[in-house]
């Protein structure tokens, strides 16, 4: 174990020679290597960076086109539901109205056929009472009675305008006087005179009176000339009763 | 040992561990100008390699000299690489490690020693550089001589002792065992020239490293501004 001092001077030198030559070959690549690195991950960062804005602000336009569109949705909802409560209001006025029509159509309908359930209950009502009255009269029908609508017909007679007794009083003329009788029974004497000269005296001219029996009459009589006929008779009357509750 | 044996070349004589040595600054100055072309060919393993090893070297000097580790760096990633290449140089048969002479050991501590000084004085000036062998009393001034002796030379010795010893303790085993009985030594080689590497450029570092502590710490008592006078 030795200090040479010749190896000692030249380690010196070589090891500041390779110093100088690692510093100069491996060291400044190495350090330039590590340096672009550097830069090119600092690049990268600011890339990431940039994209991380660009991306927050993609997602903050994002979020905002999102939030207009809810609005925007919200608005149109609220517009529909508007126009759905508008339609509706109108749909429901028109389907009142509609029943309110056909309401009163049915209760038109209703009134008439009630009307006519009411005329077709008169009508029965009244051809009862007709029957009724009819069988009613023929029970209570004799000479009696006869006489009586006999009395009756004489006093319309008189009653009537003058203008309407003298067309009797023509018809009769023109008929000579002829007048036919129908009875519901055979008129006694006293009936008959007394028939043929009211007429004599309401007509004003002698009449000649034929009698015929028709028992259809119930009671009383039909005193007819050429187109003109007077009833007298319960038959006629009942008729014309029936006629008239018809008509009503 | 090495030192017994070389050769003569234009009246120098030149021995075989000072050829060694300059057999490895060849070798890594070849590499180096083969990597630093290699390293710009795109992306490579070598070069992540080389980018990680010498990252790791920079910043385990700028945890020592935070500020001045670009200037440091080159010194202390040189001696490491030298030092460890040197250091397992012996594993190959026929060769011993350089670093088991004391002529080479002793060159590289003196650099270390020269190396202490020169950042020193370049980052602070003789003069202020000079002021921190007095403090903090002039009395300490002898200490810190003989410290700066004295640790330029356990620097040279513990270098050139360990390596020494492990190559002569393989011959030794190797001539009493026989054949493949060292090879645990050998690994043990392996394990302790990284380590020494790392002990001599840590140390380097060190008293580098206290000396710009050194200067930083004059240039606060020195500044006007000081908050702490």
């Amino acid at each position: 174990m030795s200090l040479d001092p010749l190896t000692f001077i030249f380690e010196i030198l070589n090891f500041l020679v390779l110093l100088w030559l690692l510093k100069r070959f491996l060291y400044k690549p190495v350090q330039a290597a590590i340096n672009q690195r550097r830069e090119d991950l600092q690049k990268a960062m600011q890339l990431a960076q940039q994209r991380e804005a660009q991306a927050s602000a993609a997602m903050q336009q994002h979020q905002q086109a999102l939030q207009a569109w809810q609005q925007e949705q919200a608005r149109r909802e609220a517009e529909l539901n508007t126009q759905l409560n508008q339609q509706r209001e109108q749909v429901m006025a028109a389907i009142a109205a509609s029943a309110e029509v056909e309401k009163q159509r049915l209760n038109a309908l209703a009134a008439q056929e009630q009307k006519t359930a009411q005329a077709a209950l008169q009508h029965k009502a009244a051809r009862n009472a007709l029957q009724l009255s009819a069988r009613l009269l023929q029970r209570v029908s004799g000479p009696e009675l006869d006489s009586l609508l006999i009395t009756m017909l004489l006093e319309d007679l008189q009653k009537l305008p003058a203008q309407q007794r003298n067309h009797l009083h023509d018809s009769a003329q023109q008929q000579q006087g002829r007048i036919l009788i129908e009875s519901a029974r055979p008129l006694n004497a006293q009936q008959c005179t007394a028939l043929q000269q009211g007429l004599s005296a309401q007509l004003g001219l002698d009449v000649q009176c034929n009698y015929q029996e028709r028992a259809d009459l119930i009671s009383g009589l039909r005193a007819s000339w050429g187109a003109d006929v007077l009833h007298a008779n319960l038959a006629d009357e009942l008729a014309f009763f029936h006629t008239g509750l018809m008509h009503v | 040992m090495s030192e017994t044996s070389g050769f003569m070349l234009a009246g120098f004589y030149i021995s075989n561990a000072l050829f060694t040595a300059l057999c490895i600054t060849l070798l890594l100055t070849a590499g180096a100008i083969w990597l630093g072309r290699y390293l710009f060919n795109g992306e490579n393993n070598l070069r992540t390699l080389a980018e990680s090893i010498y990252s790791m070297m920079q910043n385990a000097v700028r945890e020592v000299v935070p500020q001045y580790y670009e200037q440091v760096t080159p010194l202390i990633a040189t001696l490491w690489i030298f030092v460890v290449v040197a250091n397992l140089t012996g594993l190959i048969p026929g060769l011993h490690s350089p670093t088991a002479d004391l002529s080479i050991t002793s060159a590289l501590a003196v650099i270390v020693f020269l190396s202490v000084h020169w950042f020193g004085i370049r980052h602070l000036g003789l003069k202020h550089y000079l002021q921190h062998y007095l403090s903090p009393s002039p009395i300490l001034l002898p200490f810190h001589l003989i410290s700066e002796v004295t640790r330029t030379l356990a620097l040279a010795i513990r270098l050139f002792g360990n390596m020494m010893s492990l190559e002569m303790a393989a011959l030794l085993v190797l001539l009493v065992a026989g054949f493949l009985v060292p090879v645990p030594l050998l690994m043990l080689h392996i394990i302790e020239a990284l380590v020494q590497a790392y002990i001599f450029g840590v140390l380097a570092l060190l008293y580098i490293g206290t000396a710009l502590e050194n200067n930083q710490a004059l240039q606060n008592n020195n500044s006007p501004q000081n908050p702490q006078e």
